[in-house]
């Protein structure tokens, strides 16, 4: 009688739409439903083990620890059609972490008896909550709501496919177990290892110390370092075979905690693995793409790095990195792509007739690029009266625009259409009357970009200079903040009557709107105007709040930087889920498409722009614009 | 020994009882009243009636469905409907949307009521305004046996008027509560999805999805244990 309901809700939850009819019915054959009241904690921390996967079926909870010292950690909240439990159910030793609802909430529980079967009897499903598993609990640190669709390609497929003993690096650094801890310490130096395996006589390994060990144990005690290094070694080992594969090990390394894992052979002792070869299995570390870039010859090549670089970036989210640490690193490999485009074109194009740097402004000056790579380039060459070297360099620099945008162009949909123009190459002092025309609006409203101005090539002293005029300017000039705080607040956050989310009403976005340009942007240009306010040369938004937080007292800054976490995960999960659909990387969401708490979280978020809007308009002559 | 009672205290005879009844009468046994409100066993159940007269009117059909502490089991369902002993009054009928032919193909009471005890088991009885079900079930029990249920049983209304009263944090998470203490109007006043035509099943699910939504904040305010819930939620 309530089969068809609760098969209803089922079948929308990924995997089990791939179930058959028969599968579902075993499923659901101890199936209950429970109601938890806001408030009530539903799994505590180091508490009893679950013995139901819950799936959420309406509401919402928060997944939380406490640290030693009392601190609440947010890792994630879950809202309908997610599930919780998870680890506990398959570790069946204890609860991981305390699960509260935060809305009357309503779950379906699935017993650990029928999920653990259907793990055996269905590789696929397994496969998938093995995945939600990494995604929500490899070091996770940060209280992003995550999307149940993460990139999940062949890299981390590798995990399910690769054995242990294939990817079993050099022999370990071992020692007898009666070496002393300075012994052990001197033996990791000279090594430069992070850990070191302690055998007894016969060989078999018994212990590990490493690095932490000797922080924890070792000098924050003030134990006696001519102590047996055995006294402080970690034990029993954890021990895996050749056999086994790596998703397993990495299962270990989260149930117990450890990040080194001890590999056997046919009973005998082979080497370690650690969390770091699971990265370098993937192909994903972002050093190999730096070196690999490094290496390019052509424009050709570097757009072939392209799909590195969004596997380096799940790897990161699957570990759980913050989304503004995520959008940092993509600007440095989208800087050094652009560093080798113009290498690259020198080699060709062969010496300039008069020197130039280069600058990075926009988000690629603040470090805040995400997938799309929109990246923002400029010149400033040198000044010269000389009519004949001024032609040259025009001529010269033609040739550059052209082979550099040709280099960039494959990259990404953004670089297609130019990442430098001939507009955006001046002289110092071509630059400094751009600036100087603001203003009087001569030329148009200030471009607020370029206050992020960033040196990535040529002479640095030449783009402080740039800046320093800028900051002159600003606060020598009361109109221009006023200008760029009209220019802020007339990109209204995309939030309606009743709540609702405005957005675009036709065209290739119909139905959805720009997160970057709604969603981030006005953030990003209202701390500006607040660190201009204060003088600071600081360009990263992020930096800029705890600067103002941190000197001024700045009551937003905190919400601001969780608000811009959040908006740069969201806004990556989004790409990565376009790219593994085979789609190119853009900034549009369908607000329909989002989580109910996704959404609230945005209506949050917009309204925190608000607020902060208002504080502008009650601070400069916005009305100007 | 029953045989022997009836020719003592006189009366109608009555059939031997089944082994579902025999075990129900000694429910009380085996029923822990110490175990605590959120583990202790519960079947919600409703019943459908001709009509609200003890004397002329009985029961159309009986839906109930397993909990246990706050959960409630979608798979452990029961739905039965009673062959009528009397020819039916027709514009009744109509609102349960029951046939006369379904009736007709169905079980007698008898055969129901053995069904009906034997899937309550050790359970606690939980109804919304439950003496009208009881006392339904009981003539029907008293007829056939000479017994009454034995099971303990808990009036979901009693338990919402009792937090109503007693739990100051209860009034503030639902903010308020219902002048209206019929099923459909806490139904809909707790924000029970309600889009299925009623029976005896369905009010009964809903029975249990307002007892889920009463049961967490009772321990807080003192209710601990199934005795305890059995006192506030007088029948």
């Amino acid at each position: 009688m309530l089969k068809e309901e609760t098969i209803d809700f089922l079948v929308d939850v990924p995997p089990f739409e791939t179930l058959s009819r028969e599968e579902l019915d075993v499923l659901m054959e101890d199936i209950v439903l429970e109601y938890y009241p806001k408030g009530v904690r539903i799994l505590t921390q180091d508490g009893p083990p679950s013995q139901y996967l819950r799936f959420i079926k309406k509401g919402a909870v928060k997944v939380y620890l406490v640290s030693n010292n009392g601190e609440e950690i947010v890792i994630d909240y879950r809202s309908e059609g997610e599930q919780f439990g998870l680890v506990s159910v398959i570790s069946g030793d204890r609860s991981r972490a305390n699960i509260v609802a935060v809305e009357d909430t309503i779950c379906y529980l699935i017993s650990k008896e029928k999920i653990t079967a259907l793990f055996q009897s269905n590789p696929a499903v397994n496969e998938h909550f093995m995945r939600s598993f990494f995604i929500n609990f490899i070091d996770k640190t940060h209280d992003e709501t995550r999307r149940r669709y993460v990139g999940f390609g062949e890299s981390e497929r590798r995990l399910f496919t690769t054995t242990l003993g294939s990817i079993v690096g050099r022999k370990p650094v071992t020692a007898g177990e009666d070496v002393t801890i300075q012994q052990a310490a001197a033996l990791m130096s000279e090594n430069r290892v992070s850990s070191v395996i302690l055998l007894e006589a016969a060989g078999a390994p018994v212990g590990i110390i490493t690095d932490r060990d000797l922080r924890d144990k070792v000098v924050a005690t003030g134990v006696e370092i001519k102590t047996p290094a055995s006294a402080i070694m970690s034990s029993p080992l954890i021990k895996l075979d050749a056999d086994g594969f790596c998703f397993e090990a990495l299962l270990s390394m989260m149930r117990y905690k450890i990040h080194h894992l001890l590999v056997m052979e046919k009973g005998k002792f082979m080497g370690v693995v650690t969390n770091h070869d699971f990265m370098v299995l993937q192909g994903s570390s972002p050093t190999v793409i730096a070196k690999e870039i490094e290496r390019a010859t052509s424009g050709e090549e570097l757009a072939a790095l392209a799909p590195k670089l969004y596997k380096a970036v799940t790897a990161l989210v699957f570990e759980g990195a913050k989304a503004t640490n995520i959008a940092g690193l993509i600007t440095e490999i989208a800087e050094k792509m652009v560093i080798k485009g113009f290498e690259l074109s020198e080699a060709a194009l062969g010496e300039p007739p008069i020197p130039y740097t280069v600058f990075l402004y926009g988000g690629s000056g603040r470090r805040e690029l995400t997938l799309t790579l929109n990246i923002r380039l400029a010149i400033i060459h040198e000044d010269t009266n000389n009519t004949k070297v001024l032609g040259a360099a025009e001529q010269y620099f033609g040739l550059l625009t052209a082979s550099v945008n040709k280099i960039m162009s494959k990259l990404c949909p953004a670089c297609r259409e130019g990442v430098l123009s001939a507009g955006h190459i001046k002289s110092l002092t071509g630059w400094k009357d751009l600036f100087d025309s603001w203003k009087h609006e001569v030329r148009g409203l200030p471009e607020p970009q370029f206050f992020d101005m960033r040196h990535i090539k040529g002479n640095e002293d030449m783009v402080e200079a740039l800046k320093d005029h800028l900051m002159t300017l600003t606060s020598a000039m009361e109109e221009i903040m006023d200008l760029l705080a009209a220019v802020t607040v007339a990109n209204r956050p995309p939030l309606g009557f009743f709540r609702r989310f405005v957005v675009e009403k036709s065209g290739e976005h119909r139905n959805e709107f720009d997160l970057t340009l709604k969603g981030l942007r006005p953030i990003v240009d209202a701390v500006r105007v607040f660190a201009l306010e204060k003088g600071f040369r600081e360009t990263s938004t992020i930096k800029r709040l705890q600067l103002l937080r941190d000197r001024y007292g700045f009551a937003y800054a905190e919400d601001m930087i969780q608000a811009l976490n959040y908006l740069d995960s969201l806004l990556i999960h989004h790409q990565l889920d376009l790219i593994e659909r085979g789609l190119e990387p853009d900034t549009f969401v369908n607000p329909e498409k989002l989580t109910n708490m996704e959404k609230n979280t945005l209506r949050e978020i917009f309204h925190l722009t608000a607020t902060v809007y208002d504080i502008l308009e009650k601070s400069y002559r916005t009305e100007r614009v | 020994m029953v045989g022997m009672l009836e020719k003592i205290f006189g009366g109608q005879r009555h059939m031997e009882q089944t082994p579902a009844v025999m075990r129900s009468q000694r429910v009380r046994e085996r029923v822990d009243m110490n175990a605590p409100v959120l583990e202790a066993d519960y079947v919600a159940f409703d019943t459908e009636l001709t009509g609200l007269d003890l004397k002329r009117d009985s029961i159309i059909s009986i839906g109930a469905i397993k909990m246990k502490g706050a959960g409630i089991y979608p798979m452990e369902t029961f739905y039965s409907l009673v062959k009528p002993e009397r020819p039916l009054k027709s514009e009744g009928v109509l609102v349960h949307e029951i046939t006369k032919t379904d009736l007709e193909d169905a079980c007698g009471l008898a055969g129901v009521l053995d069904e009906f005890l034997e899937f309550v088991g050790d359970a606690v009885l939980v109804g919304h305004f439950v003496s009208i079900d009881m006392n339904f079930v009981n003539n029907a029990l008293k007829k056939l046996y000479g017994v009454k249920l034995q099971s303990p049983a808990t009036d979901t209304h009693s338990i919402h008027d009792w937090l109503y009263e007693n739990d100051a944090d209860f009034a503030r998470h639902y903010k308020g509560m219902t002048s209206r203490k019929d099923l459909f109007s806490m139904a809909r006043r707790y924000g029970l999805g309600m889009e299925k035509a009623h029976n005896a099943f369905h009010d009964a699910y809903l029975t249990a999805q307002l007892f889920q939504r009463f049961l967490y904040f009772l321990p807080p305010c003192g209710v601990h244990s199934v005795g305890d819930l059995v006192s506030v939620g007088k029948i």
